[in-house]
């Protein structure tokens, strides 16, 4: 017998053959007021007006359609042309969920809450610079890269924070050597790499000398042209801007081009500048630009920076500075938005890029760790940040703990479950769940619940939007769909 | 805004669908949802929590409604496949484990 299908096999379906279709679990939401938003379940999308997904729901879409075609294509449904359909669906659910299974890459060790500078935003309490009743110890930390080497990931990302992490460089290379040294004598060594975040006004030779002997990775902030930044950045000498730009170009010539990032805070100030900040990044030679809302913790909440723009005037800035990096690609400069790409990589491709925010099952703890000056550890970067506010909703127990311990916490547990977009109401139905995430500790802070209501929730209001304005973007401009595939390529 | 009445043909509208259409229009309105099964019909009692359209608040709402009906319709056909999907995508993968059985030591 042929293992061949029949040339008939291959021939159009008939008009008459439209209802011989079965459905395949998709969900569909309104992207304007004549079409629709449709997403299966590997995130997949396509456009349809009503007309038409209401033939495809009745069966009555006849085979001849163009969007038979494409809904066939991107497992919308299955016909005698596509049974293969579940089974590709399948392989693209699994690979898109494969970090589930490999648990916790990314630890975070708080080095110390102090720093030398005193921005207004600053989303955790910092101290003098003289205390160093504020810094880890070796025996935390000695805990702490146990606990980081008992993940099941085999790739292990430790990441430097503070406060200003320099100002406890000794620990900083206490925990590196450190765990390099216990890595090796694990049965199965794990990939390790270290990053720092710095502000890098306090980088010296023998700082840069020690990264680049690890390759560590700097990651910075630049809040945009100099006025700007030294306004949102106050340090002793005003020179903060000065500061982190020889930062950047010392790092870039002792450890490389692309071993340092910047990262950007909005803040009232930046809403009327966003082509003024983008251009800086352009001109100190970064490659792209993560435009970053506030977030609702720490000194953004008591100095009322948080509040000081609402979610309208954050998008505006957002999509202004989005349509200003399209038209520069359009002229020919190579140049991205960071949180697009993210999300496109996850709307395009059957990859999860893994971004915090942006996961269900939550990232907390999932995705990253954090191990805090003293020795409790919390759920994510965030989770701390609500405790310097005195909530601990989020500490997972302290580095004393056993890994099991630690990861069966019962309110972990329930706020991953309650929050959990597949089956949490609304997000259940939305055609964006795909490539949105559960975020329980933003929720939790804003209205005590870790699912979150969504009608009233800046999260899913911001997400909202920024998911359309993608996807309106790419089906009007044929020029952005093959931009942003390239954004989702690189990711 | 004054209270208003709505009411949905239960022949046509699952109640299921009328109280996630009602439940997206929270931050609007809130509601009381009661099913008349003599006359099949669900009945809707509006309370606008703003001085918003009403006739724009009707529209969405059976649009809504309609849409959620049409959910329904997509996740009852879809539900075998879904969980056949689901059920081969985490296979072999550890994260499915019997019920009662302890998560895998790390190592």
């Amino acid at each position: 017998m042929s293992k061949f299908q029949p040339v008939a096999f291959y021939s159009k379906q008939p008009e008459s053959a439209s209802a011989q279709y079965q459905l395949l679990p998709f969900r569909f939401t309104q992207l304007d007021g004549s079409r629709y938003v449709a997403t299966n379940i590997a995130g997949e999308y396509t456009i349809l007006d009503h007309p038409t997904l209401q033939a495809f729901v009745d069966h009555k879409l006849p085979a001849t359609d163009p969007a038979y075609v494409t809904l066939r294509a991107r497992h919308f449904l299955s016909d005698i042309h596509s049974q293969m359909g579940p089974d590709f669906l399948a392989i693209k659910v699994r690979t898109r969920h494969e970090r589930l299974a490999q648990w916790t890459g990314l630890h975070i060790f708080v080095l110390t809450l102090r720093c030398e500078h005193s921005c207004p935003y600053c989303q955790v309490s910092r101290q003098s610079e003289d205390k160093g009743a504020f810094d880890m110890s070796q025996r935390h930390a000695e805990r702490g890269i146990t606990l980081a080497l008992s993940s099941p990931n085999p790739n292990i990302k430790i990441e430097f924070q503070g406060g200003e992490s320099f100002l406890n460089f000794d620990m900083m290379k206490f925990i590196v050597e450190t765990a390099i040294a216990w890595n090796a004598k694990l049965p199965q060594p794990k990939n390790l790499s270290f990053v720092a975040a710095t502000n890098l006004a306090i980088i010296t030779e023998e700082m840069l000398e020690f990264c680049s002997a690890y390759g560590m990775d700097i990651s910075t902030s630049l809040d945009g042209p100099k006025d700007l930044h030294n306004k949102n950045r106050p340090r002793p000498g005003k020179d903060s801007y000065e500061r982190t730009i020889a930062g950047i170009d010392l790092v870039r010539k002792r450890l490389g081009r692309d071993k340092v990032n910047a990262l950007m805070t909005t803040t009232l100030a930046s809403l009327p500048q966003v082509t003024d900040i983008v251009d800086e990044y352009l001109a100190q030679g970064f490659k792209g630009i993560f435009l970053r809302p506030l977030s609702p913790y720490g000194f953004a909440i008591k100095t009322k920076f948080f509040r000081a723009y609402n979610a309208e005037q954050w998008l505006k800035f957002y999509d202004d500075g989005l349509d200003y990096i399209i038209e520069l690609n359009r002229r020919g400069v190579d140049f991205r938005e960071h949180y697009a790409s993210t999300i496109l990589t996850k709307m395009l491709t059957s990859q999860d890029p893994g971004y915090v925010d942006l996961m269900s099952p939550a990232g907390i703890g999932l995705g990253a760790v954090i191990y805090n000056y003293d020795g409790t550890v919390y759920a994510s970067d965030e989770a701390r940040m609500l405790a310097e506010m005195g909530d601990t909703t989020f500490k997972l127990g302290t580095v004393e703990d056993s890994f099991e311990t630690l990861f069966t916490n019962d309110t972990f547990l329930t706020a991953l479950e309650d929050s959990f977009a597949y089956s949490s109401p609304q997000c259940n139905d939305c055609a964006f769940e795909p490539w949105c995430g559960a975020d329980p500790v933003f929720h939790w802070g804003q209205q005590q619940d870790f699912a979150g209501r969504k009608w009233e929730s800046e999260f899913c209001h911001r997400n909202m939007h920024i998911f359309r304005g993608l996807v309106s973007r790419m089906e009007n401009d044929p020029f952005v769909k093959n931009l942003f595939a390239q954004w989702a390529n690189r990711c | 805004m004054a209270q208003f009445t709505l009411e949905f043909d239960a022949k046509s509208y699952s109640l299921l669908a009328i109280q996630k259409a009602c439940h997206r229009h929270s931050g609007q309105a809130s509601f009381e949802i009661t099913q008349i099964t003599e006359l099949s019909s669900i009945q809707v009692i509006v309370s606008p929590r703003t001085a918003s359209n009403k006739e724009t608040l009707v529209q969405n709402l059976r649009t809504e409604a309609l849409d959620q009906q049409m959910r329904e319709v997509v996740r009852a056909e879809t539900a075998g496949v879904r969980n056949l999907i689901l059920a081969h995508a985490f296979s072999r993968t550890g994260l499915i484990q019997q019920d009662g059985q302890p998560p895998k030591k790390s190592v």
